[in-house]
């Protein structure tokens, strides 16, 4: 089954929302727009609950240990590398390898962090020696970028997808990436394909704005406990803003 | 000219680019685990490689050598991001090769074997990432570069792996700021896989509202889909500001105009100035002048006063030790100075063109002032 925002990923999260006197409603999402509307947050209202949770290592990547990874320090055999003799718990220590024999040593154990802090455990990029072959989409010409439709080619690359789109947090909803495609040279490069036509996404994007604001109204009554009226006048503005957009919808 | 004395593309918010390429030696241990013996060998090795690779990239350096460079000239560098604050901290077997524009710099014995960094002002990633490549290139041809067809180019650190490659921007984002949405924003883009940072870079705080935004991810991604993803951020934040500064200045045209110009009396009247305190002001000025306010300066004045106004830069031109009361006198005077002679400049160049000066002028429309104010601002204030 396809995701029910996107239209395009598999969908591998369900969500039953729960609004007292209404009926239950069950979406069905990947993982990458589950992460977009905050479904990730820990702190997710207890209205929402979302079952299974298979997007937890996705989400976790960069913010938690809890990943496809999360084993790898509790393996119990201590590691040396032969060429330096830096151990597997010192990398772990410092953050920093010895030499590039460690990446051998350790290749199996590296794997998982590779997993839970990059985007794969592969190298995609140019080979050791020769130029780039993959023509820039800006080179010369910004506006190319900046009216990714001009260039549209329907053509959606395979892991491009992948990237995490910047518009999160607050600044989602203010620019929209367009479903479209640029095709220059030798790779193709798409936007986020974000199409939000569904009334039930909409729905849940306010849902998140709530939660957004139940959040901020929190830290705001924090913030005048400790009399930082600066910090919670701020608030009361972000509180406000939400507010409006929550009204206005995400259009 | 150095390229951090000019504005450059999207310059409103976009104070400069920045591309970092991380490179090692197959046949020694990382920085970190070598003596300073074998450093030195390693420095040389790579220096004669650069030299040797300056036919191919039509680059000249400077060879500078972290162990006899003055305090004040590595703090110096490391004010202008020639150079970082590791490698100038790093002692002997380090050193710094720099282009005589000032671009392109390689680090030599940082965290890893080879760091390339190119820089440029404004916003101009390909342009950046194309100079980094070149230099790549040539020393990947010249020297046994660590590189694995699993993992790629190998670095000390597992997060460099890959790619190698580190992409940056200085944002000037003082709307974001002040209207207290820059913390989610920073928690957002986190979570999307950039790091954002202080002006200096790691540890550092973000005066005058100046941020650096970088690239988290190296592996499992190519060069060009990091760049198109980074370029795709870096526009969404740059919308935002600019939204949000048009929103702050239509909301009260008239508070933002008094701190633009409050700011520029105090910058031009001030005889005792701390960096936090220049910074501040000088980010108001930008903002002054990227909304059309402030027109007898442009963004080439900021980015000038920004580059010489930091402690090490002061101490660097003054030629001695100063204690901070006299930095702060010499900076006030510097900046007093670079600020009467931009506004002359401006003046004249004003009396001699028939037209007014289309370069700092925007689409917003120009607020009415008299005219006895513009282009001689030593009467506009008491």
């Amino acid at each position: 089954m396809k995701c029910q925002r996107c239209k395009e990923r598999e969908a591998n999260v369900q969500i039953v929302q729960q609004i007292s006197g209404k009926k239950p409603q069950t979406f069905y999402l990947c993982d990458i727009c589950a992460r977009e509307l905050g479904i990730s947050i820990p702190t997710f209202p207890k209205s929402a609950k979302f079952t299974p949770n298979p997007f937890k290592s996705m989400s976790g990547v960069f913010a938690t240990d809890v990943g496809l990874g999360a084993d790898e320090s509790t393996l119990a055999f201590a590691g040396t590398c032969p060429n330096c003799g830096i151990t597997f718990d010192a990398f772990q220590k410092s953050g920093f390898l010895g030499c590039i024999k460690c990446y051998e040593a350790f290749g199996a154990r590296l794997d998982p962090v590779f997993l839970r802090t990059q985007m794969g455990k592969e190298h995609v990029g140019r080979k050791l020696g020769l130029r780039s072959t993959h023509a820039l989409p800006f080179d010369n010409d910004d506006k190319k970028v900046r009216n990714g439709k001009r260039d549209a080619a329907e053509k959606p690359a395979a892991h491009s997808g992948e990237f995490p789109p910047a518009d999160q947090g607050v600044s989602r909803g203010a620019a929209k990436a367009d479903n479209s495609a640029v095709e220059t040279g030798s790779v193709t490069l798409v936007n986020d394909p974000i199409p939000h036509d569904a009334e039930e996404i909409a729905a849940l994007e306010r849902l998140h704005i709530e939660h957004l604001i139940e959040e901020k109204r929190q830290e705001m009554k924090d913030a005048i406990a400790v009399e930082d009226y600066r910090k919670a006048a701020a608030l009361r503005d972000t509180i406000a803003d939400l507010e409006k957009k929550k009204e206005g919808g995400i259009a | 000219m150095s390229w951090y004395l000019t504005k450059g593309p999207e310059w409103d918010v976009v104070l400069s680019s920045r591309v970092r390429l991380a490179r090692n030696l197959t046949d020694c241990a990382f920085p970190y685990r070598m003596n300073t013996k074998e450093c030195s060998k390693v420095c040389d090795r790579i220096v004669k490689a650069i030299r040797t690779s300056e036919a191919q990239t039509h680059e000249k350096y400077m060879s500078l050598n972290m162990d006899t460079l003055p305090d004040a000239d590595r703090q110096a560098l490391v004010e202008k991001h020639l150079i970082s604050d590791d490698l100038a901290k790093g002692g002997t077997g380090r050193c710094a090769m720099i282009s005589q524009d000032e671009a392109v710099s390689i680090l030599v014995n940082e965290e890893d074997h080879i760091r390339i960094q190119v820089m440029s002002e404004g916003f101009s990633l390909a342009k950046v990432y194309r100079r980094a490549e070149e230099v790549a290139v040539a020393l990947e041809q010249e020297l046994p570069i660590a590189y694995s067809e699993k993992y790629g180019f190998l670095t000390a650190c597992p997060t460099n792996t890959g790619t190698g490659l580190r992409v940056s921007v200085m944002v000037h984002l003082p709307a974001l700021t002040s209207s207290g949405r820059i913390k989610p924003l920073i928690d957002g883009l986190t979570q999307a896989g950039f790091t954002v940072r202080g002006y200096l870079g790691e540890h550092s705080q973000a005066d005058g509202n100046v941020f650096q935004l970088s690239n988290q991810i190296t592996l499992g991604i190519s060069e060009t889909d990091i760049l198109v993803g980074f370029e795709r951020m870096v526009r969404e934040v740059m919308e935002l500001e600019r939204k949000l500064r048009s929103e702050i200045f239509e909301n009260n045209p008239m508070k933002i105009t008094d701190r633009v110009f409050r700011s520029y009396g105090e910058l031009l009247y001030a005889r005792m100035l701390t960096d936090v305190e220049a910074m501040k002001r000088i980010s108001d000025l930008r903002l002054g002048i990227s909304l059309g306010i402030l027109k007898e300066i442009d963004e080439d004045t900021m980015a000038q006063l920004s580059s010489v106004i930091g402690t090490a830069s002061i101490q660097k031109d003054s030629g001695e030790m100063l204690s901070p009361r006299l930095q702060e006198i010499h900076r006030a005077e510097k900046t007093r100075h670079l600020l009467e002679d931009a506004a002359k400049s401006d003046s004249s160049r004003k009396a001699k063109e028939a037209n007014p000066d289309t370069k700092t002028s925007t689409k917003k429309p120009r607020l009415p002032r008299k005219k006895k104010d513009s282009g001689n601002p030593d009467e506009s204030k008491s």
